[in-house]
């Protein structure tokens, strides 16, 4: 630029665009024409081209095949769960997108899962578990791959039942574990599942560490409620361990080095966690107010037992000049959980609240989940509600919306007369506008004046969500 | 069996209704651009995978809120761009992490190797031979040239695209190209590649 002559002038500015073929016509043919007469400014652009023509030289990698399925079958999850037509989708469909091997899993469950005694999930002979796990031919690199990658980490804990000779049945019978673990003893826990998966699957080779560090907190459990406790936290990246009333009768493992490890990776040790409180909330028998209590006990133990750094905020800390583009945060890592260990402490305190919020909801979200497989809309809905509290992501939100919109729908298809029908119904107008189901929204707001007009014809006295409602059926 | 052909918003719209396919397409078509920007932005390949899946994972956490307000690639390239800055600026702890700190030859700074140097015959192995000698220039680049090079060689993302993922002025931008080209110039020189190795490569043109 300090030799450009005058003619150049502007014309440097525009080389690098030239280049790159990003000029509107009329400059680039006066980039052209100057160019056929300038030469410092065609030196210039012969070295540019040249440069990028060595720099393509470089050619791609294929991209890994590794974590590809994981994410496809997350992808169809998450995609289910928002899908408009819920009646075509019968409540057992969203267990088949959960893995590759869905069906697989599904056999696990039933024969295993479904069992009135979760003790015998404990006992069940790891051979057992590998014999109900029959791999299709095909399938049984990827079982093996997506077993490794789920579960990575030898076994360790009291609770575990794959044998630790096995190879591919092995693992999937691992990984039935994990699953079943997070289900709690054949329930749907499906947020669970999938957080657990998320979390795993984006370490698609460093899983060991970090499942390790979850699977002390998983692998001390196999009872059904216990399990979603461990899950819960373990997905909540605290890795907590389970004790007390959770652990199972069986005699602790005789692999003294796995916990070792462990001790050796995670420093400091954190407190274990006496959690039968929580736990009872995940009991599909319990009643809601029981559930409040549960979680009320068990958030100030985490609250006092967790030193669990907090996500830092990645983007907001970063050396980024000014406020930018909501697009800029898009990539922030603030909630991932192993960003965690390395926040400062400062942020501590409030990492700490939100994670006991984070562990509540998941608790709320779990016993929701349980109730509406159960059948009983009606206390889906009622814990739904204050998981929808609770919820501190859009991505909470939404699954506890969706949750909603479903069991709503669910209950009203039955539910001629119900004193709560109007009430119901104008919560699900609520989730379907929140989780930006316009159509139905407004087919389910019409449904909801209809309804209230025939109620306001037989009784005067209106459900106390009418005006709310009314604004929506407009 | 997939949705029909059709642009990256109309389909990523599509996942955010609940169509798993329409995220499937996507995937396909940008999964291997994603991994290889992420591949020469963190210069680690494990790294690299670890991030491509977050990246996609992200792409399905956020895809409520997606809207149509930048081209599907700039809001991908953005999220991958930032998850892999974040990585970059948290590097010193992973070192301090044991588990990570294992030298391997994927943690070994791209082009490492020496190339032999020979000139080879056809340009598939004429341009293996240059390969980690340009992945050790690109390596030599800061990360804010690196990444602004890599969009706009690779990836063909316009500079002012290019200034939405960095977060900065298309100005900056520009000027951080020309410095990239002008680095790696000298660099390659320095290696001893010249332009006539290049031999008849074809340079993309946008326009």
């Amino acid at each position: 630029m300090s030799n450009a002559t005058d003619s150049c002038a502007g014309f440097d500015e525009l080389l690098l665009d030239f280049a790159y073929g990003e000029l509107e016509a009329v400059e680039r043919r006066s980039v052209e024409s100057h160019l056929s007469g300038c030469e410092r400014c065609r030196s210039e652009l012969d070295a540019m081209m040249g440069t990028r023509r060595l720099m393509q030289a470089l050619e791609p990698d294929p991209a890994p095949a590794d974590g590809l399925e994981s994410l496809l079958a997350y992808a169809e999850r998450a995609a289910a769960r928002t899908e408009a037509e819920a009646p075509r989708r019968p409540w057992t469909r969203w267990l088949v997108p959960v893995l590759p091997l869905g069906g697989l899993l599904i056999a696990v469950l039933t024969v295993v899962g479904r069992d009135p005694d979760p003790a015998a999930v404990v006992r069940a002979p790891s051979r057992e578990v590998a014999q109900v796990v029959e791999v299709p031919g095909s399938q049984k690199a990827e079982a093996a791959g997506l077993a490794q990658q789920i579960s990575p980490a030898p076994p360790a804990g009291p609770a575990e039942f794959a044998a630790p000779n096995m190879d591919v049945g092995g693992g999937l019978a691992e990984k039935s574990r994990v699953e079943l673990d997070e289900g709690g003893g054949g329930g749907h826990v499906d947020d669970l599942r999938e957080r657990r998966r998320e979390f795993l699957a984006s370490r698609p080779r460093k899983a060991a560490r970090e499942s390790t560090r979850t699977e002390r907190g998983m692998g001390s459990f196999a009872t059904g409620a216990a399990g979603s406790s461990s899950g819960l936290l373990g997905l909540g990246g605290l890795g907590v361990a389970g004790t007390g009333a959770a652990r199972p009768t069986t005699p602790p493992a005789p692999e003294a080095s796995q916990p070792a490890r462990i001790a050796r990776e995670e420093k400091p040790m954190r407190p274990s966690l006496a959690d039968g409180a929580g736990l009872a909330a995940l009991d599909s028998t319990a009643a809601p107010e029981a559930l409040a209590e549960a979680e009320s006990a068990a958030e100030p133990i985490l609250q006092a037992a967790l030193d669990v750094p907090a996500p830092a905020k990645a983007t907001a800390g970063a050396p980024s000049p000014g406020p930018r583009d909501a697009l800029a945060d898009m990539g922030s890592n603030a909630e991932r959980p192993a960003a965690m260990k390395r926040a400062a402490p400062a942020a501590r305190a409030e990492g700490t609240g939100r994670i006991a919020r984070s562990h509540a909801f998941m608790l709320q979200l779990a016993a929701a989940q349980r109730a509406a497989e159960a059948g009983d809309h009606l206390r889906a809905l009622d814990i739904a509600a204050r998981a929808l509290a609770s919820a501190a992501t859009d991505a909470d939100r939404a699954a506890v919306q969706s949750l909603i919109a479903e069991q709503a729908r669910r209950f009203l298809a039955d539910a001629q007369g119900h004193p709560r029908a109007a009430e119901i119904r104008a919560r699900r107008v609520e989730a379907l506008r929140a989780l930006g189901r316009e159509a139905e929204a407004r087919e389910e707001a019409a449904a909801l004046a209809a309804q209230r007009r025939n109620e306001g014809a037989r009784k005067p006295a209106s459900a106390p969500a009418a005006t709310e409602s009314n604004s929506e059926a407009r | 069996m997939g949705p029909p052909v059709t642009d990256d918003e109309a389909l990523m719209l599509a996942f955010k209704a609940g169509d798993a396919r329409a995220f499937e397409v996507l995937v396909h078509r940008h999964r291997g651009g994603v991994f290889n920007f992420l591949l020469r932005l963190s210069g680690n390949r494990q790294r690299a995978e670890d991030l491509l899946q977050e990246t996609w994972l992200k792409v399905i956490r956020s895809a409520s809120g997606y809207e149509t307000r930048a081209r599907f690639t700039t809001w991908l390239y953005t999220i991958a761009r930032n998850l892999c800055m974040d990585a970059l600026r948290k590097e010193s702890y992973r070192r301090a992490d044991s588990l990570d700190a294992a030298p391997s030859e994927d943690g070994a700074p791209l082009g490492e190797r020496l190339p032999s140097g020979a000139a080879l015959p056809d340009r598939g192995a004429h341009n293996a031979a240059l390969r980690p000698l340009i992945e050790r220039a690109l390596s030599s680049l800061p990360p804010e040239q690196r990444e602004v090079f890599l969009l706009r060689e690779y990836h063909g993302v316009p500079f002012k695209e290019i200034a939405q993922v960095t977060g900065v002025p298309e100005n900056t931008v520009k000027s951080r190209m020309r410095y990239a080209l002008e680095s790696l110039r000298r660099r390659l020189q320095e290696l001893g590649v010249d332009g006539d190795m290049a031999g008849e490569s074809p340079v993309q043109s946008a326009g």
